[in-house]
């Protein structure tokens, strides 16, 4: 029997002093279930005793959690490293027939790629090619100035838009801040850097120091949202 | 961070969103360092094999089903890329070149006296603990984690989870009193 198997127990045979001690470290940080939580609370308050045992599981928890701190964080190149090595395997995967099918098929309708049969591949491969198109006629137009194909979200950033440096509020929900950077055009070209900031590009023109000012006082309104805002260099 | 938004990056990377592997990044990258660390306890390993867990989101988001919480999925990842390291380091009889004792920022000569105080006996105990109860100790204690959620890390059952982390408790206090420190329990 392995480490990993040996201390598989029998749990219907405790008696209820041994039950209530099993829970006592969730108890102590707050993750049983309601029923649970209030049985043990129920057990200590009939039991003065026992809590010298869940005194014991919080000198345990204190140490555990001072220990795991003291274990630092991974060096400040770390993210950049996985970048590249998501750029580089999304580069080898989008050059694949296959990856770039079963991409799609994934951001159409969360179809289950490999169940995939031929028909539908072409079907995905024309739509393909009509986003493809429409982009083309978008960029020839001149008066729009982003675009994004049929294949995936993100759109292409034009050289030379402004780019921002924001830090966001840690309590800010995800969606929020799509959305916010939805109607700023936005997009998160890097980051997060030390201290959590996070390098935005604005898709639209270039904006004058003026608009740069307005904006950024804006998005320093939203302070549900952002912490900080500054302009940034390229 | 809340389930849904969890949800919401790993939806948004099933769909190639770059910028949402550096936001979920962002939310679970010292973490799962720190985790992973303790069981491998090389730095340079713990950091490469934290790459592996985001290039293993990165290219499996679109298969993630629910069942569990996105925080249990993305620890589970943890924690299979770190049995699967000690396993092959066993096997290659690596397990001591590679291993590397985390700093010991108590023992100093000014603190070594004082050794026998309670928290660097726990944490000295807590070092002699087998690989699968410092786990369970650290998902429960700083990762406060439940007992559902222990169970789909490590992908055992939900009482066994218990008597685990029971087991690895009574240990603690066995090894403890071995050094000179009844605490009283069991």
């Amino acid at each position: 029997m392995s480490e990993f198997e040996k201390d598989e127990g029998d749990v219907e045979n405790l008696s209820p002093r041994e039950e209530i001690e099993m829970l006592l470290p969730w108890y102590a940080t707050g993750r049983l279930d309601e029923s649970d939580a209030k049985r043990v609370a129920q057990y200590l308050e009939a039991h003065p005793d026992m809590a010298a045992q869940l005194a014991l599981v919080r000198e345990e928890m204190d140490v555990s959690i001072t220990e795991a701190e003291k274990l630092g964080s991974p060096h400040a190149g770390h993210l950049g490293e996985l970048m590249r090595s998501i750029e580089a395997d999304h580069a080898n995967w989008s050059n694949s027939a296959t990856g770039i099918f079963e991409k799609i098929a994934v951001w159409l309708g969360q179809l289950q790629p490999r169940q995939l049969g031929f028909a539908a591949m072409a079907a995905i491969a024309l739509i393909v090619v009509q986003g493809i198109t429409i982009g083309g006629l978008m960029r020839g137009g001149g008066e729009v100035p982003g675009y994004e194909t049929a294949s995936g979200p993100g759109g292409i950033t034009q050289a030379g838009g402004t780019k921002l440096l924001i830090v966001f509020n840690p309590e800010a929900r995800a969606a929020d801040i799509e959305k916010l950077l939805g109607e700023i055009n936005g997009s998160i070209v890097s980051g997060p850097k030390a201290g959590g900031y996070y390098q935005i590009a604005i898709k639209d023109m270039p904006l004058s120091g003026a608009q740069t000012e307005t904006l950024l006082k804006a998005l320093k309104s939203r302070k549900d949202i952002i912490s900080f805002a500054a302009r940034s260099g390229n | 961070m809340a389930f849904g938004e969890d949800v919401d990056l790993l939806n948004r990377i099933a769909r190639n969103d770059e910028s949402a592997v550096r936001m979920l990044y962002g939310r679970y990258n010292v973490r799962l360092y720190r985790f992973i660390l303790r069981r491998v306890r090389n730095e340079a390993v713990a950091e490469e094999l934290t790459n592996e867990v985001f290039m293993e989101i990165w290219r499996n988001a679109s298969k993630f089903e629910g069942r569990s919480s996105p925080s249990s999925w993305i620890f589970a990842i943890a924690h299979n890329k770190s049995i699967s390291m000690l396993r092959k380091r066993r096997e290659e009889g690596l397990d001591d070149g590679l291993a590397v004792k985390i700093e010991d920022t108590d023992d100093t000569p000014e603190v070594s006296a004082q050794k026998v105080d309670k928290a660097g006996a726990i944490r000295r105990a807590m070092d002699k603990l087998t690989d699968a109860h410092r786990e369970v100790i650290e998902l429960v204690y700083y990762h406060e984690k439940s007992i559902r959620e222990v169970s789909d890390i490590v992908g055992i059952s939900q009482n066994t989870v218990k008597t685990r982390m029971f087991h690895a408790r009574k240990n603690l206090s066995e090894i403890m009193r071995d050094a000179g420190l009844d605490r009283g329990w069991p």
